[in-house]
């Protein structure tokens, strides 16, 4: 069965956040709540709402499936946004196994190293 | 450079007061994203993939030691302790919160530097040539009209509402490393049969979607009708540019349809009614620029540095690093350093403020205070004494900042890609790390020779790959990262589009497709020939058959 | 619709006339070029001040010499991001000398208001709740242009220069 969840930018940080069953936003995937097909619709009617109540900026669905450490989006441009860009290890989860770019000798770069 | 003066400096401040207001309004919900976008375009602030992001503007490239430290202060206090610098010779803070990018704004203008028309249908940042003032094969400094332009355009009332984006570049001699024919005006400083000083103008370059080299619409403009010529072409654009599709809005698509000829009579008849007006600006005003760019009181130095020849036969690294990363200055004794910000798998241009810190020192007491951002994403000390250039590799180097790569394999322009970016299809950086890595034995490299390798991660070709003597651009193949190569191209006065060789690459292969063509280049080169030499005597099949012919897997 | 003329908000004196209306006996009406074109003779015979409404694709060119006709001419904004009118609003200061009224209609947003103003337009169709305090705020935001306008503004370089004559 297939899985979403409603993502935005959040108003003031701009950062990728997710709908929570409580209502609110989250900046965890996996805080996020899960609709299935058939109650799809309610979740966009409430990316909406929070949309015009200005406190998210372009909700949208995105389609998740389970993963080793949770929910895993899809598509990777959804997966860079839940776990950070696969480049700077500064700034993404250390946990999501083969998220960050190890290939050819490249190291994520962690700025604090420099 | 150009100091402000009270004029200038209330116009930064004001208008960081007048975006405070907007910014207040857009997070109390008075005003929608819809109508709040367009605003803060105009100032340079996106929402991107994962966070705002802050686009300063660097007009022409230049900075002081000042500003730098002030960017290594801000990056610190409102971001993530770095900076990226772009392929338009600006610096961008990937995140800032809303709330804090008018005290942001408010730092920048309090040394002179802002983010207006960094983003959004407008004029956006002047660029120019980064050895400009230095090069010994300079007509006249491009940087004064540049700043004239740039006082010109900002905030222009007529045309903050363009069809789209609006690029104008300028170049003060006849090797052009502005690219002033991939912009939508390209300004090309020229002497006329009397030995006058004007522009040749050139409109409808550009990348993205339909590459295209600019069209001569002007063969001599006297220098003081600059402004008016261009608004003339604006104006123009502003009325007749398309509005229906955003990928056929630029200038350069006008161009295409109407032809350079209507073009230029269209141009024409608005500019006979509007020159020698206000708009031509008086002599002294243009005096007053020029001053601002006259060369510094330099040292008296012998041509050339006896330690400086010492120690090139001492020491092989420094040897290979005054080869590729210094270039002759016109003042004897005297060269231009540029900092590669490409050392081995790490992101092209990014800084962090501990290097903007130590970049502003150096500058200081190596370049009379005074560096240069260019648009290969890379910085450059234009005044440095032949007699410091040891010293000043050692402090470089402790810093990260002096891998001995300009112009060669390494030293490779990306745009930010999927990793940061919502437009692009595919992520950039990665694929960058990775050939920087493939290719990071520096003797390699420099047997190697010139060769300009440039990444989008989306046909709007923020990369610049259009113009690379090797190009990649990032496509979606059924949801994976596929690269498409293109050879051949060339952003100067040699200007050429690059040619897509075959079939897109998987992400997995398209290191050793890079590889592999660099290989066909040493085995089939002749003496003294550069990639894009080769490449032009031989064509592309060699290379073609090389990673399609059949031995190389480019889809595993 | 509020109107804003001169940053003062006027009850509108004028009335705009779609294609299928009759024409009102008297008093100062709007018509659209198209209206304009096929009844200038009756329209300038019947002798109350009048008005052409250009959309975004027509030029003040246009009307060429029956601008002396006009007393006001409306330059449209479909959307806010089009902005070809602050291009013809020029033109009709500064080409064709026009000194009527020129009245921005459309998506008219305070934020444009300066730019508006620059381009030479003396009158603004705003939405409900906007006033002369937001002109006022909108226009007053920057005290000295980079570039002429149609407004007439001193700009940077004017100024720069006047204060060299004056030594």
């Amino acid at each position: 069965m297939e899985r979403f969840v409603i993502t935005a930018n959040d108003l003031r940080d701009g950062l990728a956040v997710y709908l929570t069953a409580a209502g609110d936003w989250s900046c965890c995937l996996d805080d996020a709540r899960v609709f299935g097909p058939a109650d799809l619709a309610d979740g966009t009617a409430l990316g909406r709402q929070a949309e015009e109540a200005q406190c998210v900026v372009g909700a949208y669905e995105i389609e998740v499936e389970e993963g080793d450490c949770g929910l895993r989006p899809l598509r990777l441009r959804e997966r860079i946004r839940a776990f950070g860009p696969s480049t700077h290890a500064d700034f993404a989860r250390a946990d999501v196994p083969g998220h960050l770019t190890h290939a050819d000798g490249v190291e994520p770069v962690r700025f604090s190293e420099r | 450079m150009y100091r402000y003066d009270e004029f200038d400096s209330a116009l930064v401040d004001e208008r960081v007061a007048e975006f405070r207001e907007q910014v207040a309004r857009r997070l109390s919900g008075e005003l929608t994203e819809e109508q709040f976008k367009p605003l803060r375009l105009m100032n340079g602030l996106y929402l991107q993939l994962n966070a705002y992001m802050l686009r300063v503007a660097i007009p022409y490239g230049v900075l002081s030691a000042d500003q730098m430290r002030t960017l290594a202060r801000i990056a610190r206090t409102y971001d993530r302790g770095y900076g990226h610098f772009t392929t338009r010779q600006n610096i961008q803070f990937n995140w800032p919160k809303l709330a804090d990018v008018p005290d942001m704004l408010a730092e920048l203008a309090a040394v002179e530097m802002h983010a207006i028309q960094t983003s959004g249908n407008c004029i956006r940042n002047v660029t120019a040539d980064p050895f400009a003032g230095v090069a010994a094969d300079e007509i006249e400094d491009p940087r004064v009209w540049a700043e004239i332009v740039r006082q010109w355009s900002s905030l222009h009332p007529e045309f903050s509402f363009l069809p789209r984006k609006f690029k104008i570049a300028v170049s003060g001699s006849a090797r052009d490393r502005a690219a002033v024919r991939f912009h939508d005006i390209g300004l090309i400083l020229r002497r006329n049969w009397d030995g006058e000083v004007g522009f040749e103008v050139l409109v409808g370059g550009g990348m993205g979607r339909t590459p295209m080299i600019a069209k001569t619409i002007r063969t001599f403009l006297p220098k003081r009708h600059l402004l008016s010529y261009l608004e003339a072409i604006l104006r123009i654009y502003n009325l007749m540019g398309r509005r229906d599709n955003k990928y056929k809005a630029r200038i350069k698509i006008l161009v295409h349809e109407l032809g350079i000829a209507e073009l230029g009579d269209l141009v024409e008849e608005e500019w006979l009614r509007i020159r020698g007006g206000a708009l031509q600006l008086p002599d002294a005003e243009i005096a007053r620029i020029e001053r601002a760019f006259r060369p510094p009181a330099y040292e008296d130095q012998p041509a050339e540095s006896l330690d400086l020849t010492a120690k090139t036969f001492e020491d092989r690294d420094f040897a290979r690093w005054f080869r590729s990363n210094v270039a002759d200055h016109r003042q004897p004794g005297h060269a231009v350093v540029t900092l590669s910000l490409k050392p081995d798998g790490q992101p092209p241009g990014d800084v962090t403020a501990d290097q903007m810190e130590a970049v502003a020192d150096l500058a200081e007491r190596y370049s009379l205070g005074e560096l240069r951002a260019t648009h290969e994403q890379n910085l450059v000390f234009p005044h440095v004494r032949r007699d410091d250039l040891w010293a000043l590799w050692g402090e470089l180097a402790a810093f990260g900042l002096a891998t001995a790569n300009i112009g060669l394999v390494g030293d490779i322009i990306a745009c930010p890609g999927l990793d940061f970016c919502a437009l692009a299809n595919a992520r950039s950086i990665p694929v960058a790390e990775r050939i920087s890595m493939r290719f990071r034995d520096l003797a390699r490299q420099h047997d190697i020779g010139e060769l300009r390798l440039k990444i989008s991660g989306c046909i709007n070709a923020c990369g610049h790959h259009h113009v690379g003597h090797i190009g990649i651009l990032g496509v979606d193949r059924k949801s994976e990262e596929y690269y498409q190569i293109t050879l051949g191209g060339e952003p100067g006065e040699d200007a050429a589009v690059g040619r897509i060789i075959g079939p897109a690459v998987s992400g997995a292969r398209i290191v050793d497709a890079v590889e592999a063509i660099v290989e066909t280049y040493v085995a089939c080169r002749r003496e003294g020939e550069r990639f894009i030499d080769t490449y032009r005597r031989i064509g592309e099949a060699p290379f073609k058959d090389r990673i399609y012919g059949g031995e190389f897997d480019a889809a595993a | 619709m509020p109107l804003l003329k001169r940053g003062k908000l006027i009850p509108d004196p004028w009335t705009p006339i779609r294609d299928t209306d009759a024409l009102p006996p008297q008093g100062a009406v709007i018509v659209s070029l198209k209206r304009w074109r096929a009844e200038r003779e009756r329209l300038i015979l019947r002798g109350g001040p009048l008005g052409v409404r250009l959309t975004a694709e027509q030029t003040p060119g246009e009307l060429g010499e029956d601008l002396e006709f006009l007393d006001l001419v409306a330059l449209e904004f479909p959307a806010f991001t089009d902005g070809r009118a602050y291009s013809n609003a020029r033109r009709l200061r500064e080409r064709y000398g026009f000194e009527g009224e020129v009245r921005a209609v459309g998506d008219v947003l305070r934020d444009q208001y300066r730019a508006m103003h620059r381009c030479g337009f003396d009158a603004l169709e705003v939405r409900q709740g906007e006033g002369e305090a937001d002109w006022q705020r909108a226009v007053g935001a920057i005290t000295t242009p980079m570039q002429p306008g149609a407004d007439g503004a001193e700009t940077a370089v004017s100024l720069r220069e006047r204060r060299r004559a004056a030594g």
